[in-house]
């Protein structure tokens, strides 16, 4: 995911919508969350011509352990 | 006549109909009082059509009389999430861009409702855009008819209230990552979202892993609704072509000696309420009563698999709102409006992660049910035993109300959501069997053997 500050996340939120400063709040927050989830895709994924290794993924509920 | 027969479960009036004890018309209008007196206060079904419904009962009444064949489903009634296209009735998907929308077609799954004679009543509440809920919403949410000061969960909300108030026989639900499975567990009811591709997602969009789906009062009814809903529609991509066992006709089993897992260190890692926990070790109970066998298993993935299921969903909603949060900004919900814009910030490379991560998933838990010889493996529905614990801003944006369901969306595995007791609010909570792609007949054949020993489907609201 490239958008990993707040600016180019508002940035690009203006881009595609006429966001209020009320609605940017909590845009950010849940962004942070998308951003979470990338990056835990992300970390799985293999060298090239490998596979995803299920044994590297997490065991418990919040995905990092 | 039959005395409150909206009191009575699906299977039972359906039975009653063809028998000649209850006329369809009896049943719609008993459906129709209990709509009246209540959801004016649950606010469950956002349009109700009595008139439609009771000329169609009607005819179901004279095709009896005239002793022609009547479907399974004859007489009976639905309430139908606002999601899913039924012919000439409201489709609004609680938005006021959509408030004076009505499709000029069932989608096929209803199509195949109605085929089996099944009178759809009315179009139930959800969560606009199957977002988060609130006041300003077209329709303001339901509230639980178990503690009516209660939200209901959703986002098919109002699909879970109104069939725990009585207003029909059972109702249909979309399920993206637990949204049937969720209200079903929070309303005393069973809820079951299929293998993926056994029921047409035509109606609902390009959602690829939410599912139309039964709730139902009893295992059988909703067995009996899937049975209605599956079938190959060539029109949708992602339609099984193969075959599809009769769910009904083989309800019964012997379930002693299944095992059943149980992904205990997973599901000590999530912040379970203690009246989700005391339910659940009561089904447990219940299931090694009839004779399974309980093995502790380690799961891996699901958080991964979870993450997965939802940036599916964030880019889907994005890909369909794209041009109209840039022209109808102000006419979304000040919720839905902001949740729509999450897929916005993908790449396609993460969208093709995720796609991997979920077939990976996918493959591994097949894996693991075979590895153990397991006909399925149970966890509670959700961690809260209420709305609003779910909703509570942080956990609701990581999705932990959803992290035992939503990783099944994405692997397509089928999941069935039963009754496990009630919360301190009064509220129920759920437990949740999940088994191998297309053997949903085993895990309706457990709940029903479950429903059988348990008298859940008897307790009604007292409202």
């Amino acid at each position: 995911m490239e958008y990993r500050t707040d600016e180019q996340v508002i940035a690009r939120a203006r881009q595609i919508a006429p966001l209020s400063d009320e609605d940017l709040k909590p845009l950010l927050t849940l962004v942070n969350g998308v951003r979470e989830y990338c990056d835990l895709m992300e970390s799985l994924m293999p060298e090239l011509g490998g596979e995803i290794d299920v044994t590297k993924m997490s065991r418990n509920m919040d995905g990092d352990a | 006549m039959v005395a409150n027969p909206h009191l009575l479960s699906l299977s039972e009036q359906a039975r009653l109909i063809r028998e000649g004890s209850l006329t369809a018309v009896e049943l719609v209008q008993s459906h129709i009082d209990q709509i009246s007196k209540l959801n004016p206060r649950l606010n469950s079904l956002i349009a109700v059509d009595s008139e439609g419904a009771l000329k169609e009962a009607a005819e179901v009444d004279t095709a009896r009389e005239r002793g022609e064949k009547l479907g399974p489903l004859a007489g009976v009634t639905l309430g139908v999430k606002d999601a899913v296209p039924v012919k000439g009735m409201a489709w609004t998907i609680n938005s006021r861009l959509f408030e004076d929308r009505a499709p000029d077609d069932d989608a096929p799954s209803i199509a195949r409702l109605k085929e089996a004679g099944a009178i759809v009543i009315g179009k139930a509440n959800l969560n606009e855009f199957f977002s988060k809920p609130t006041e300003a919403d077209l329709n303001p949410p339901p509230w639980n008819p178990w503690n009516p000061e209660r939200m209901s969960v959703g986002s098919s909300s109002g699909s879970g209230a109104a069939l725990a108030a009585r207003m029909s026989s059972g109702t249909i639900g979309v399920d993206g990552g637990g949204s049937v499975r969720l209200p079903a567990g929070a309303h005393n009811l069973y809820g079951i979202k299929p293998t993926h591709g056994l029921v047409s997602r035509i109606g609902v969009g390009r959602s690829e892993h939410s599912e139309i789906c039964p709730l139902g009062i009893t295992a059988l009814d909703t067995a009996m609704m899937l049975e209605a809903m599956v079938g190959h529609e060539p029109a949708d991509d992602l339609s099984w072509p193969g075959e599809i066992p009769a769910y009904t006709a083989n309800i019964e089993a012997d379930v002693a000696s299944w095992r059943i897992g149980v992904p205990r260190a997973f599901i000590d890692s999530t912040p379970n309420e203690p009246e989700v926990m005391e339910g659940f070790e009561k089904f447990l109970n219940k299931l090694k009563e009839l004779g399974c066998e309980i093995v502790d298993i380690e799961i891996q993935g699901m958080a991964e698999a979870r993450a997965a299921t939802f940036l599916t969903l964030f880019s889907n909603s994005y890909q369909r709102h794209q041009k109209t949060v840039k022209t109808d900004w102000d006419t979304y919900g000040d919720q839905s409006r902001v949740n729509l814009l999450q897929g916005a910030f993908l790449s396609s490379t993460d969208l093709i992660n995720a796609g991997d991560v979920g077939r990976a998933f996918k493959k591994y838990f097949s894996n693991l049910l075979k590895e153990h010889k397991l006909k399925g493996i149970a966890t509670p529905t959700s961690p809260f035993a209420t709305a609003e614990r779910s909703r509570r801003r942080g956990e609701h944006s990581r999705g932990v109300n959803a992290c035992y369901t939503a990783p099944f969306n994405i692997s397509g595995h089928p999941s069935i959501s039963v009754p496990a007791g009630f919360g301190e609010a009064g509220i129920p909570v759920g437990a949740m069997l999940t088994g191998e792609l297309h053997d949903d007949l085993s895990l309706l054949q457990l709940a029903h053997a479950y429903d059988q020993a348990t008298n859940w489907n008897t307790l009604t609201p007292e409202i």
